[in-house]
């Protein structure tokens, strides 16, 4: 089975410093890999121990994103792709996802693709759907687990947001896989140092052939036209040393509300 | 302002109403036509919101709605296409940007029609620390989901519209792709629309989490959890509270015990009020609530336990 994992490296959300035109100042910082990437990973780490195959990693971004190709590598991956050309820098969802359809299709079509259900810094979770729609594969997200894995279907649970659905779908697929808590043993030395040596195959625009149209600011529909911060906190909170007045007020204000809201 | 301004609901349409409402009263000086694109049979309450016209697509798989809806938008040219930020809308709102090739903003959290009929998208972004003006340009279409409750529905139910049934694609097409095996039901508000949440963290143990369930069955709130309880296994995934879990917004959010880390912050942070307890006095919660209070959780659980409790059965 041929599995491909999108992998994006993100700033750390703790460390979220502003530029003075309000652009994410990425030299400041640490840089993680996006933590639903991480259930990706794993989910197809898992895959390829029950049905065999490989695994390819594939990023887009600056060049300190290798970081998060060698994580994968880390984690199995047999494949590492960067996509990497500044004319892209800029792209929305739309774009981004071109993008990406056009270098998978270079690269080869998976079976399975995986990937997070959003990412902490542009929160759209577009990307995955959009990518499937591109290359005419179905369509998951909010997975949570992988329950079973054949050679044309897999069995998947998906979390709504009132109930948890299992569902069977079949390959080709997509899936938008959740965050996961569960901690993933570490890679062992030799396996860091076997990632290390890895080859990262670099794919450019030469390469893609996008029409200046259809990637960057030019190819990216949504245009950001303000952006402001927002203050943070500081709701001036107001403390209450008694607890027999901080269950009074506790219960006031839930009360408030009900009688409101009937 | 001509042209036609669609909502598309799919099976969903009880989170779609208040877009419905946005529109029809954002329009109301002109010709432009407010649509639903609707699986539901229950028609009136989209008509009472606000809906000129319903498109009524089957009952079928999600990506059976998202080739519907390509087509009924390649045939009737809206101008603008809003969905409620559900799960399902999210994705298949995804799909229909990519097969159309339109600008699609994700999960506003306001929205404003200019006089030249742009549609103002507004999102947070970056955990809530920066707000977006967004504006989708050199598309036909803009399209944007929306979070469920930011615009609240009025009804007129004297309203009613024309139904246009649309028959497109065969089922067989989409049979077998995506297959629903089983369904297991949460047996809790979705926490996204939960107006009360009541969470806990992980020093308030398992013990403290069977006590908050009750406080929650007695008061009506849904349950919430830090991403540290969720990891010590005290409530499942789907209560956890922050960027990596649900982002929420209710009107009252309680925390006990949640010191505050910033991803849980970030998805806490649009409620209402907020109301804070916890042993450590430099808790960041603190800086994010608006009633605070330093101490342990539990005696104030159990009065509240005890009060609420006490009204049930007066």
């Amino acid at each position: 089975m041929n599995i491909l994992v999108l992998l994006k490296q993100v700033q750390k959300s703790e460390e979220v410093r502003l530029k003075e035109d309000f652009s994410i100042d990425r030299s400041r910082g640490k840089q993680e890999l996006n933590p639903a990437d991480k259930s990706a990973l794993l989910a197809a780490s898992e895959l390829r121990q029950k049905l065999g195959g490989q695994i390819t990693c594939i990023t887009m971004g600056p060049e300190s994103a290798k970081a998060v190709l060698y994580e994968g590598a880390m984690y199995g991956a047999n494949r590492l792709i960067h996509i990497c050309d500044p004319a892209f820098a800029g792209s929305d969802t739309l774009a981004t996802s071109r993008i990406l359809a056009r270098a998978i299709e270079r690269v080869g079509l998976p079976d399975i693709i995986l990937c997070g259900r959003r990412t902490i810094d542009g929160e759209t979770g577009q990307v995955g759907p959009q990518l499937a729609a591109r290359l005419h594969y179905s369509c998951i997200s909010n997975v949570t687990s992988v329950e079973k894995a054949e050679v044309s279907s897999i069995h998947i649970r998906r979390l709504l947001e009132d109930r948890i659905h299992t569902l069977s779908g079949r390959l080709p697929l997509v899936l938008c896989m959740c965050e996961s808590n569960i901690l993933s043993q570490l890679p062992t030395l030799k396996q860091i140092r076997m990632a290390s040596s890895t080859v990262i195959e670099r794919i450019s625009n030469q390469e893609l052939k996008l029409s200046s149209k259809e990637y960057g600011k030019g190819g990216s529909p949504t245009q950001v036209r303000s952006v402001q911060t927002r203050m943070q906190g500081l709701r001036n909170t107001r403390f209450i040393s008694n607890l027999e007045d901080m269950t009074v007020q506790i219960c006031h204000r839930i009360q408030k509300q009900e009688e409101e809201e009937t | 302002m001509k042209g036609e301004y669609w909502v598309c609901a799919g099976s969903e349409s009880a989170s779609a109403l208040g877009l419905l409402s946005f529109l029809r009263s954002s329009l109301s000086a002109s010709d432009a036509t407010v649509a639903v694109i609707s699986s539901d049979s229950q028609t009136e309450a989209l008509f009472a919101a606000g809906a000129h016209k319903l498109y009524a697509v089957p009952d079928a798989s999600e990506e059976r709605l998202v080739w519907d809806v390509v087509d009924l938008c390649r045939k009737h040219l809206p101008v603008v296409l809003l969905f409620p930020a559900t799960i399902r809308l999210r994705q298949a709102a995804s799909q229909i940007s990519a097969i159309l090739e339109c600008g699609l903003c994700a999960d506003c959290t306001g929205l404003s029609l200019q006089d030249d009929g742009q549609l103002l998208m507004i999102r947070p972004a970056y955990g809530e620390h920066l707000i977006a003006e967004i504006l989708c340009k050199h598309t036909h279409l803009q399209m944007a989901t929306v979070r469920p409750g930011i615009f609240l529905p009025s009804f007129c139910y004297s309203r009613y519209g024309e139904i246009v049934s649309t028959c497109s694609r065969s089922e067989k097409t989409f049979e077998g792709l995506i297959t629903l095996l089983e369904e297991t039901s949460l047996h809790q508000e979705p926490l996204s629309d939960s107006r009360l949440i009541i969470a806990g963290g992980k020093g308030i143990g398992s013990q403290g989490f069977s006590k908050l369930r009750q406080l929650v069955s007695l008061t009506g709130a849904s349950l919430g959890a830090s991403r540290a309880a969720v990891n010590a296994g005290y409530a499942p995934y789907c209560y956890q509270v922050g960027l990596t879990g649900t982002i929420v917004h209710p009107k009252t959010y309680i925390a006990f015990g949640i010191s505050g880390a910033v991803q849980h912050l970030a998805g806490m942070n649009a409620s209402g009020y907020v109301i804070a307890v916890n042993t450590d006095p430099k808790a960041p919660i603190f800086d994010y609530a608006d009633l605070s209070f330093v101490g342990s959780w539990e005696p104030l659980v159990d009065a509240l336990i005890q009060h609420f409790s006490a009204k049930q059965f007066s």
